[in-house]
């Protein structure tokens, strides 16, 4: 019983995930394109939701990390010929100790939640000002990697290559995200989420577990950014290091769910594709109405289900349950 | 360089101050209405002032007598807004209604970029291109009439959120709702109120300053963390703090730009807002 | 005035008040006492309109306002002076008052009942432009109940009035509202301090695990043998 109903939790999502992310490679290459940027958010919402979730830090500044993962590795492989294989380990380390940095810096200076928010937003504009103006990083022009075009310099000649590795940066940080969500772990940053002050009295290490969620999100942040990198074959600042690609990470993992394992994955799986869909139908037509449309989408989930989709989907079977459960009674 | 020139800079600094000083109480008054911190707070002003830009074009009406219009307009709207989305969603807590309004970033930067496209445009005024020359200063009209509006405007709120009834109530329930719902005050209906008048302000400041600035569809977000950041330095809620804060922000923003370049000068207000908050999180004039 | 019958109150799901049936006469000063957890608070609140009751009736002067929230109770002319005195703590003593008087019922009389609030409680009108929080206990308590006649109310409901007050202080503030109920005010009183409250009260009620389990007039139920034990014996 208990083993047959962890089994349907755990594994037929897996199940179900596994078989919208395969899909592609069966369908034609021009779907490969769209199932990429999915997963690439997929992945960078799994990180953000880490910390924005889970332990409930509202963070901006996802950004730093997306910027240091994509800035490293391109430098590192235009100046020193370092494969961006090696070079997005540099990137991680780096994006977390600047994750660790801030975790530090908002506990030593007990910032309340907003507070959080501003000093993460004030970090990453900052970042965003100092990246697009430093000629060493490109500044506002940006950097183009050069053209190497081999797998083991991170190049691919086919997208679905390309597809294939964020695949399995998904998996991996997916399965991060349930063995940190499931352990002692993970307890404790939800315990942290829901009341610092508690959780700090029966003893939980609040800044050990703040810096290592902290961390671990910054570097699986920096993976997606070496790979968005390698992908577009060259950075700049607006992508990288402005703060609207994390405004669209918090959006697609708040209409997921925040703070639930599989939120920030249903969120970017259903709206990526929408938007991409809207995109090619409308944007056509007028500049931008296929990112108003898909404005409004989010607006209308936030606005009926703040809880994210996941939330909805709970309290839909729970009220089935119940109703099945009335029935039952009424025909005994 | 001349004591001419950082002359010129402080002022026009001091008088972008005054702006950001208004901005920000609007964004501290929508604040205290059940916590909201509105990111899409800027955005309503680059609404407000391409509306403006819509009503030159269509009735060529003044964007300076459009300023009533767009006051009750945006009054209107923020009303409406708050019945029908924030409210329902500031239920969920405040980090819901944070996330929401970052949607509503996205809505309105695409809703003006499909109407208005993404060039930049700018609104003739009767005060535009024309300058007050008191040697040795040379003020562009547009900008010291909407800091000096700005000034009245942000001591009308004042007086209204500290000496009127309506005020009171507002107030009231920033400080103790269940106590405020004892009184018999209608919560609901004074927090629509209040969330009606900070949109409706923005669409007033929107006006008054349109003939400043060069119009983008994402313009919005720049006023958004400036107006973020005075109002977090002045101490939320703090009349007084919001407009020391706005003349901090703007003087050094300006002379920054001046002596060290444009990026340097948007650099200093995200530096001080770090700053601030680690070594006084209270602002600069808050209470407790 | 006041006639609550069958009454089924509490947070969320839990309830706490089991049917609680009750009622104050015009001019009557009633006293509902029981240890702490017994429900008072509840009920206080649930008939100010801030608890939204999931069965039972109240019923103010004929009308039913169970449920109907806490602008409708104000404007039956209910006012609450709730526990932990809740005042506004950035806000003077003059604010605070104003507030107690905003809704449209009781404006137009302020000005005059300022003048009585300030001749009951003197050194409220000494303090008029000091913020609450700065004030004492006993300041603050004097200030929530002159807040609470700002509305003009026809019944007034206070909450562990005595609660964390000298003893000084509670028999200012027990002659104040004796002093009111003389002058016609109804009034109804919840306290753990059961000996004070039921010496000023003429009936009383003694509510228990959400339930009534005593009623009478105040004298006989401070002679009873069970009120005795149950709360007396620990004063």
């Amino acid at each position: 019983m208990h083993d047959s109903r962890l089994l349907s939790s755990t594994t037929l999502p897996w199940i179900a995930f596994l078989a919208v992310a395969l899909a592609p490679l069966a369908m034609s290459s021009s779907w490969t394109n769209m199932a990429i940027l999915t997963l690439l958010f997929v992945h960078l919402c799994i990180a953000w939701n880490l910390v924005g979730g889970i332990a409930g830090q509202f963070c901006i500044g996802h950004s730093l990390f997306l910027a240091a993962g994509a800035y490293t590795s391109t430098l590192l492989s235009i100046h020193l010929g370092i494969t961006p294989w090696i070079g997005m380990f540099a990137g991680a380390a780096l994006a977390a100790l600047i994750g660790v940095f801030i975790a530090w810096l908002s506990f030593r200076y007990e910032l309340p939640p907003l507070s959080f928010a501003l000093v993460t937003i004030a970090l990453a504009m900052l970042g965003y000002l100092a990246i697009s103006s430093i000629d060493f990083l490109g500044a506002s022009r940006g950097l183009t990697l050069p053209v190497r075009g081999t797998p083991a310099m991170y190049q691919f000649r086919s997208d679905t290559t390309y597809y294939v590795v964020i695949l399995i940066q998904v998996i991996i940080a997916l399965a991060l995200s349930m063995w940190l969500y499931h352990t002692k772990i993970g307890l404790y940053l939800r315990a942290v989420r829901d009341n610092e002050r508690a959780a700090h009295a029966i003893g939980v290490p609040v800044l050990k577990y703040k810096m290592l969620a902290m961390a671990i999100s910054a570097a699986l942040t920096a993976f997606g950014g070496t790979f968005y990198a390698q992908y577009l074959q060259y950075v700049e600042p607006h992508t990288f290091a402005g703060i609207n690609i994390v405004i669209q990470i918090i959006l697609l993992t708040v209409v997921g769910g925040t703070g639930t394992v599989w939120g920030p994955v249903v969120g970017p799986m259903l709206l990526v594709p929408a938007g991409e869909w809207l995109r090619h139908s409308l944007g056509g037509s007028l500049p931008g109405v296929h990112l108003l449309v898909f404005g409004v989408l989010l607006v209308v989930v936030i606005r009926f289900a703040p809880d994210g989709l996941i939330g909805a989907f709970g309290r839909a079977r729970q009220a089935w349950r119940f109703r099945r459960g009335a029935t039952e009674v009424v025909t005994r | 360089m001349s004591a001419e020139v950082l002359l010129q800079a402080t002022v026009q600094g001091l008088q972008m101050g005054a702006i950001y000083a208004l901005i920000a109480l609007s964004m501290t008054l929508i604040f205290s209405v059940g916590g909201l911190l509105n990111f899409a707070h800027g955005d309503f002003m680059a609404l407000a002032m391409y509306g403006a830009l819509a009503l030159y074009q269509s009735f060529a009406l003044d964007a300076y007598a459009a300023a009533p219009l767009l006051f009750f307009g945006f009054f209107l709207l923020g009303f409406l807004m708050f019945r029908r989305l924030v409210q329902p969603v500031l239920a969920a807590g405040v980090l819901a209604g944070a996330q929401l309004t970052l949607g509503l970033v996205f809505v309105q930067e695409n809703f003006l970029l499909m109407v208005f496209g993404g060039d930049y445009l700018s609104v003739p005024t009767v005060l535009s291109n024309k300058n007050l020359v008191i040697p040795p200063l040379t003020m562009p009209w547009p900008l010291l009439v909407g800091s000096l509006l700005a000034v009245v405007l942000a001591a009308i709120l004042y007086v209204v959120l500290m000496r009127t009834d309506f005020g009171r109530q507002v107030r009231a329930i920033t400080q103790n709702s269940d106590a405020a719902a004892l009184m018999g005050i209608r919560i609901d209906r004074v927090q629509a109120i209040a969330f009606g008048i900070g949109i409706g302000l923005l669409g007033l400041t929107g006006a008054i300053i349109v003939a400043q600035f060069t119009l983008t569809p994402a313009m919005g977000l720049d006023f958004t963390l400036i107006a973020l950041i005075v109002m977090v330095i002045g101490g939320l809620g703090s009349f007084a703090g919001s407009m020391i804060a706005g003349a901090i922000i703007g003087v050094s923003e300006s002379l920054g730009s001046l002596l060290y370049g444009g990026t340097v000068g948007a650099m200093i207000p995200y530096a001080i807002l770090v700053l601030v908050l680690l070594f006084r999180p209270h602002g600069l004039m808050g209470e407790h | 005035m006041l006639e609550i019958s069958g009454l089924v109150s509490g947070y969320g799901r839990i309830s706490i008040l089991h049917g609680i049936d009750l009622r104050v006469e015009k001019g009557e000063l009633v006293a509902l006492v029981g240890v702490n957890g017994a429900g008072k608070t509840t009920l206080m609140k649930t008939i100010a309109g801030l608890i939204r009751p999931t069965a039972g009736r109240i019923a103010f002067e004929g009308s039913e306002i169970a449920g109907e929230g806490a602008e409708r109770a104000v404007a039956a002319g209910i006012a609450l002076v709730p526990e932990g005195r809740m005042v506004f703590p950035r806000m003077t003593v003059w604010e605070n008052l104003m507030l107690g008087g905003v809704h449209p019922r009781a404006r137009p009389y302020r000005e005059a009942t300022l003048e009585r609030i300030f001749d009951l409680f003197p050194r409220l009108a000494e303090r008029r432009d000091q913020k609450a929080a700065t004030m004492s206990g006993g300041e603050q308590q004097m200030l929530v109940i002159g807040r609470g006649l700002m509305a003009q109310p026809k019944l007034l409901i206070l909450d562990e009035p005595s609660l964390g007050l000298s003893p000084l202080l509670v028999q200012e503030t027990y002659g104040a509202l004796r002093k009111l109920n003389a002058d016609g005010l109804t009034i109804l009183l919840a306290e753990q301090n059961v000996k004070l409250s039921l010496a000023v009260s003429n009936r009383g009620y003694v509510i228990e695990n959400g339930k009534i389990v005593l009623t009478g007039a105040s004298s006989d139920l401070a002679r009873d043998p069970a009120t005795r034990k149950a709360y007396l014996g620990r004063l």
